[in-house]
């Protein structure tokens, strides 16, 4: 895994609120705060996971990357360009860098078109390619995702949920970008077809250098492919580090828990071993607590933790925490 | 897909089999006597007509008996010829109109479909453009307003905005008249010169050359189109925007935006399609319903379809054409449900037709 | 295509925006089409007050008419309707017609002149040369000949030829199988076909022997089986049109062979080759029915008289009153038909008013009432139809509506109308002001006797009953009708007055005059005695003709509309014919009708014929079998620019030949 320092996407102070409407007036009355705050980069080359419960916020954080929300607040910096600044046009141009698998395969391809179409498609609109090009670069993609050629004229119902992931796959890398937001792409599938996919996802990212923000809800699944892991709980980050360093060595109690219950190999070690069991479900996005966010089901919550919001900081090397109790 | 419009087409004369049992029977709960006077018309005269109805037509036989009658007709003991029988395309006399039900729906069916053809576009193009809109515009000005233009389409009665709209175009600006055509245009197309390729009226008109003719029977066809269209656009919009609104919530709209499509790429390649099957049925219905013949708005603007020939038949008793109407509309829903299951097929390639 | 979708939704909400703000137009209530239109507008066509200048009409040679419900048919000899017989009366033409505006009068047409013999039995016509029809033919004394054989042979009692069998072959006889075989196979072509073929061969013989042309001498002969007063007013109607033999052969229809002729007896108009063809020599050729939407006549420029002022005659069938009235408006129709209800619409549109002076039997001047206003409206003159109550003398014991049957207070013998002060006190609770001002809006006149006003037997000063509760106690006092000879006044063993009454009165849905009949008697009989009971009954159409048919109902309201203008039309149904069969009146009665009908009919001279009717009228008044209600009156419109029209009350609508726009 080819890491370098160079910083592909910075994202700082991000925020995605989305408005509540009530009444015959349809009046604001409150925003679901879905990321609230979120400060990260991202460098070429490495893949970034990021791992929180349903509804934290990490599908959002990485649509709101690619401008498919329109961001609250905050910035967001791709190769240096302020996407947020960009323009309609220019923004579409720069899609053709940054592109993203998503967690569904069945819901994410357009039932009506074909592979062939789904994936000749990108080309087509970025006129990247014309013509009987297309057919031939459709048709080495499907090959590089390990699918046959000649299902091109098939339409999306007739493939198995691995296979219709690898058609996404296929898809998102026929402009050729630099970075894919991955949102869950195993999740959805069996188990036995999962480690499929990530395999050919991290040959992919060897073969043309990409750049992944890997997104799953439990740190089993990003351990395998990522180079630094990110935890987030309700709409911010709680632990950044490197991953074997965040694995080893977990600093925030919400990462402990989440690797507490990551099952290990070894039963015996797995019986013995002491669990951090959470109590309580995740408070509603639209009113989160006061102070640290995840102070309501920590075990080790004290009273300044209701009070102030715990700073985002580097407490070894490369390993960011936000946790008042942690030195 | 052939196998399979074959096989519906096979099922074809066992509905019109149900249909007609369906239909026959309802008769049935008359007794003899009632059913003879159902072909007298007005006030009676005598005895002997009745009785002569009765024997005539057997209604006193056995309900088999009566029904092959129906179905093949009979040979009249003194002429020899063969009275009646639907199977020979012979739906017996429609006293309303004094001729033949087939001659009467043969003839009034061609401008029904010409009414059809002219206000499909109308009402499911601008319909679905609506609703389209709306979705796009969720919540927006465009969105409110449209719904509330089309809901004030859909809570007026059809005759009281027909006759509205008829007052004020015709009788007062005299814009849009009703009927068919104008006299003066109604010689032409009798004319030996004019002639009758395809039966519907706008059509000839253009094939013969005659663009005055085709724009003197688009006049006369506007207000039943505006009154069409203008009371299904609620349904249309509310359908089409549903449905859009449902398919721009789906991943594969995010797909597409990440794709890097333009928005009305998005919305026209993308959502767009996907959100029609159920504007398809709807649509199914709409035309379905249209050549069966609208009744009210035929009625109201003296369009002369098969809608208004069914209703002047029931309003007046006269159960020999509405029996045959009522056949013909069973084959017509047959026919028209084939073609939407076929279309089904067309817009989603998910369902399989087998 | 977005552009096309915006730009035509663009255009129809901008013509959405014109239809809000031209919200002043008035919006219509529409209703059903009435069943039939009562009171259509009549008589002397009224010095023409000049319409404003800027009132003419678009097209002054076409004329149109708006209206519901098309011919049945086109054959004379069947056509037994209004609505076929006005395109009949403009297409064909009879041999002698009626005089302008007069019922009495009439005026030799396709015959220059008859004869009449001393003993009323024979008509000789002179029939007019140089006359052709439409598609070219001469028209010659065969033609004419034919066309009544042929009617009298159709035959059938759905059609009118019974009024031309009666004088042919005598009173009662109102059918070509009365002389067959007394009637036995009326309407029933196959059972006629099983008489006998000599007895058939005869009986067109009768017939081709009582009608007979003489081409060289130009003159048809017709003998009739004794004098019959209304004959020529009787051909002076739609069934007295001469045909063209060849061509009505050429069609399809009899032969003229007394062989075959059985195999066209009673013909439906479904099969009669005449049905939706003519060929006449009248002002009008027939041009196309399309059946159920319009109906165009064209000018006959070779008309044995001066052609007409219209180049085109066109019936426009639209069945929705709120079309025909936005027609009327933008000025596309120049008659057009206003069911009762929705006068007043009209009425507010009329700028010219024509009405009838009942005494002087004639239309007054019409009077300019508001020149802007675009319609000219005709009211006051009574019409040729009326609808009584008859009382079923002898109820059908199948019968659901009588109650119990019996006079137990909660039901009504069978026989309970044949006691004439049980009749009479029904009329005396009858109130004729609530009737016709409920039903007719005041737009009726009580009828004093059964023939119109005009007639021989009219009599304006016959007594009439009203409205008079003690007069009704007392005839309910006088009747018995446990028949134990005391007067339920005195009767100690009770009867009608004491032990009451129960009885449904039947009308068929949708007919509010029938239902307010009842009405009016149910609460004004409960008024005078609130033991008695008279339910309201809605039934269906067609249970309602069978109860009518079978004489199910304790009494019927129903209708009668003249055939001709001629008393005897309306005495025979009322008191020996059709009605008098329904009510199952008593023998003896009848009987005493059946001489005074005879003596009448046959009796040439006016004033003998009043005297006979007289006596008849006295009968009936003290009998009444039938309660005689009212007669509506005109009440009809026009467009002003319409000039010339012959406001005869006979005329099965219009007679276009004299109309003219300006």
């Amino acid at each position: 895994m080819s890491a370098n320092n160079e910083v592909l996407l910075q994202v700082k102070d991000l925020e995605m609120h989305f408005p509540i409407y009530r009444g015959v007036f349809q009046r604001k009355v409150g925003a679901v705060r879905a990321v609230d705050g979120v400060t990260f980069d991202v460098r070429r080359g490495e893949t970034l996971g990021l791992v929180g419960e349903s509804g934290c916020g990490k599908s959002t954080t990485g649509r709101t990357i690619l401008q498919l929300y329109k961001p609250t607040n905050g910035g967001v910096s791709f190769e240096g360009n302020d996407l947020l600044k960009l323009k309609g046009e220019e923004m579409r141009l720069m899609r053709r860098k940054m592109q993203m698998i998503f967690q569904d395969p069945y819901a994410s391809l357009n039932p009506r078109m074909t592979v062939g179409q789904l994936v000749g498609e990108p080309l087509m609109v970025h006129n990247v390619a014309t013509g009987a090009e297309i057919n031939e670069r459709v048709a080495h993609l499907l090959k590089v995702v390990n699918l046959n050629p000649a299902f091109s004229t098939r339409y999306p119902h007739e493939f198995s949920g691995g296979q219709r992931q690898r058609i996404g796959v296929a898809r998102a890398l026929a402009l050729q970008p630099s970075f894919i937001i991955c949102d869950e792409p195993i999740s959805a599938l069996d188990v036995s077809i999962q480690a499929q996919v990530v395999n050919l996802l991290e040959e992919l990212q060897e073969q043309f250098n990409l750049t992944y923000l890997f997104i799953a809800h439990d740190l089993s699944m990003v351990k395998h492919i990522s180079d630094r892991v990110a935890v987030m709980y309700l709409g911010v980050f709680v632990e950044v580090a490197e991953r074997d360093e965040l694995y080893a060595k977990p600093l925030h109690p919400y990462t402990q828990a989440l690797l507490s219950a990551v099952p290990i190999p070894d039963p015996v070690a797995d019986a013995k071993r002491a669990r951090t069991i959470l109590k309580g479900d995740v408070p509603s996005p639209a009113n989160p607590p006061s102070g640290c966010r995840f102070r309501t089901r920590c075990p080790i919550a004290e009273a300044r933790c209701a009070d102030s919001r715990p700073e985002f900081r580097e407490v070894s090397p490369g390993h960011f925490v936000a946790c008042h109790l942690v030195n | 897909m052939m196998t399979y419009i074959i096989r519906r087409l096979m099922l074809v004369p066992f509905l019109l089999f149900g249909v007609s049992i369906l239909i026959f029977g309802m008769l049935q709960f008359l007794d003899p006597i009632e059913r003879a006077s159902l072909y007298i018309r007005g006030d009676f005269k005598s005895e002997g007509q009745i009785q002569a109805a009765v024997k005539k037509y057997c209604l006193d036989c056995p309900i088999y008996e009566q029904y092959t009658n129906w179905l093949i007709g009979t040979i009249d003991s003194v002429s020899g010829e063969r009275e009646g029988g639907i199977l020979f395309g012979n739906f017996g006399w429609s006293k309303t109109t004094s001729q033949p039900v087939a001659d009467l729906i043969s003839h009034r069916f061609p401008n029904t479909l010409d009414l059809t053809i002219w206000a499909v576009g109308p009402i499911i193009l601008i319909g679905i453009w609506l609703g389209v809109q709306s979705a796009v515009h969720h919540n927006g000005i465009f969105d409110q307003a449209a719904r509330i233009f089309s809901i004030v389409g859909t809570s007026f009665p059809t005759f009281v905005f027909g006759l509205l709209v008829l007052m004020i175009f015709y009788a007062n600006l005299q814009w849009f008249p009703p009927g068919r055509l104008s006299d003066t245009y109604s010689q032409v197309v009798r004319s030996e010169s004019f002639h009758h390729y395809t039966t519907l009226l706008t059509f000839d008109a253009l094939l013969n050359g005659r663009i005055d003719v085709f724009l003197d029977a688009l006049r006369h066809m506007f207000l039943p189109i505006l009154t069409l269209s203008y009371l299904s656009w609620a349904t249309f919009l509310r359908v089409t925007r549903g449905s859009m609104l449902e398919t721009l919530r789906q991943e594969y709209v995010t797909t597409a935006r990440a794709k890097g499509l333009s928005e009305r790429d998005v919305i026209n390649k993308h959502a767009r399609p996907n959100a029609m099957l159920p504007v398809v049925t709807l649509a199914g219905f709409t035309v379905v319903g249209l050549m069966g013949g609208v009744i009210i708005t035929e009625t109201v603007f003296d369009y002369p379809g098969i809608g208004a020939a069914a209703a002047q038949a029931s309003a007046q008793l006269d159960v020999i054409t509405v029996l045959g109407f009522a056949m013909f509309n069973g084959f017509i829903l047959i026919v028209a449900n084939l073609i939407v299951d076929i279309l089904y097929g067309v817009v989603d390639p998910r369902v399989r037709l087998s | 295509m977005r552009k096309i979708f915006t730009i035509l939704s663009l255009l129809i909400v901008a013509s959405m925006v014109l239809a809000a703000c031209g919200g002043a137009a008035p919006v219509e209530d529409p209703a059903d089409p009435a069943p039939a239109d009562p009171a259509a507008p009549a008589d002397p066509a009224p010095a023409d007050p000049a319409a404003p200048e800027a009132m003419g009409s678009s097209d002054p040679t076409t004329f149109t008419i708006a209206t519901f419900g098309g011919p049945e048919t086109l054959d004379p000899a069947l056509a037994y309707e209004t609505a076929g017989g006005e395109i009949i009366q403009n297409v064909y033409e009879t041999l002698v017609f009626y005089d302008g505006i007069h019922t009495d009068k009439f005026v030799p047409m396709l015959a220059e002149s008859w004869e009449v013999s001393d003993d009323g039995s024979v008509y000789t016509f002179n029939i007019r040369s140089g006359v052709t029809f439409h598609e070219g033919q001469d028209m010659t004394a065969s033609d004419v000949a034919y066309s009544f054989q042929r009617g009298l042979l159709f035959g059938g009692h759905a059609s009118p030829q019974w009024l031309l069998a009666e004088p042919f072959f005598g009173v009662g006889n109102d059918d070509i199988t009365c002389i067959v075989d007394g009637c036995a196979s009326a309407d029933d072509r196959e059972a006629l076909s099983a008489n006998d073929p000599a007895t058939l061969v005869a009986a067109c013989e009768t017939v081709k022997s009582a009608i007979v042309a003489d081409d060289a001498a130009g003159t048809v002969t017709m003998t009739l089986a004794s004098s019959w007063g209304p004959f020529i007013a009787t051909i002076a109607q739609s069934w007295g049109s001469v045909l063209d033999q060849d061509w009505a052969i050429a069609q399809g229809a009899w032969d003229g062979s007394c062989d075959t002729w059985q195999n066209y007896y009673a013909e439906p108009s479904e099969s009669d080759p005449l049905t939706t063809v003519m060929n006449g020599t009248g002002p009008f050729v027939f041009d196309h029915y399309t059946n159920g939407e319009e109906l165009v006549l064209t000018r006959n420029d070779n008309y044995w008289q001066a052609p007409a002022a219209l180049e085109r005659v066109v019936w426009k069938y639209v069945d929705e009153w709120g079309t025909r009235f936005a027609m009327a408006q933008a000025g596309d129709a120049d008659f057009f038909s206003v069911p009762p209800e929705n006068r007043s619409q009209v009425d507010a549109l009329s700028g010219e008013l024509c009405e009838f002076d009942l005494a002087a039997n004639a239309y007054k001047e019409c009077v300019v009432t508001d020149d802007a206003q675009p319609f000219r409206l005709y009211k006051g003159r009574p019409g040729i139809a009326r609808t009584d109550m008859f009382f079923v003398f002898d109820i059908n014991p199948v019968s659901n509506y009588v109650g119990s049957g019996q006079l137990d207070g909660n039901g009504i013998p069978l026989d309970f109308f044949s006691d004439v002060h049980i009749r009479k006190a029904f009329a005396s609770c009858f109130d004729w002001d609530v009737y016709i001002s409920d039903v007719f809006d005041g737009e009726a006149v009580q009828s004093p006797v059964i023939p119109l006003a005009g007639m021989p037997g009219y009599q304006a000063d016959m007594p009439v009953y009203s409205y008079d509760p003690a007069v009704c106690e007392a005839e309910f006092k006088l009747a018995d009708v446990d028949k134990d000879g005391i007067p339920a006044g005195e009767d100690p063993e009770g009867d009608v007055w004491t032990t009451g009454f129960r009885l449904q009165a039947l009308y068929n849905q949708g007919n509010t005059t029938r239902q307010v009949v009842s009405e009016i008697l149910a609460g004004n009989l409960a008024q005078v005695n609130d033991l008695f009971n008279v339910e309201t009954v809605g039934l269906p159409w067609p249970t309602f003709l069978r109860t009518l048919r079978n004489a199910e109902g304790p009494y019927f309201v129903s209708g009668w509309q003249e055939d001709i203008h001629d008393a005897h039309n309306w005495y025979q149904p009322y008191v020996v014919g059709t009605y008098a069969g329904r009510q199952r009146m008593d023998a003896d009665l009848k009987a005493q009708f059946q001489d005074l009908v005879n003596r009448g009919v046959a009796e040439s001279d006016p004033d003998a014929r009043a005297a006979i009717y007289a006596e008849l009228n006295q009968l009936f008044y003290d009998q009444v079998p039938t309660a005689l209600l009212a007669v509506a009156t005109s009440h009809g419109y026009e467009q002003r620019w319409v000039t010339g029209r012959t406001l005869n009350p006979i005329f099965s609508g219009d007679y276009y030949y004299t109309i003219s726009k300006k």
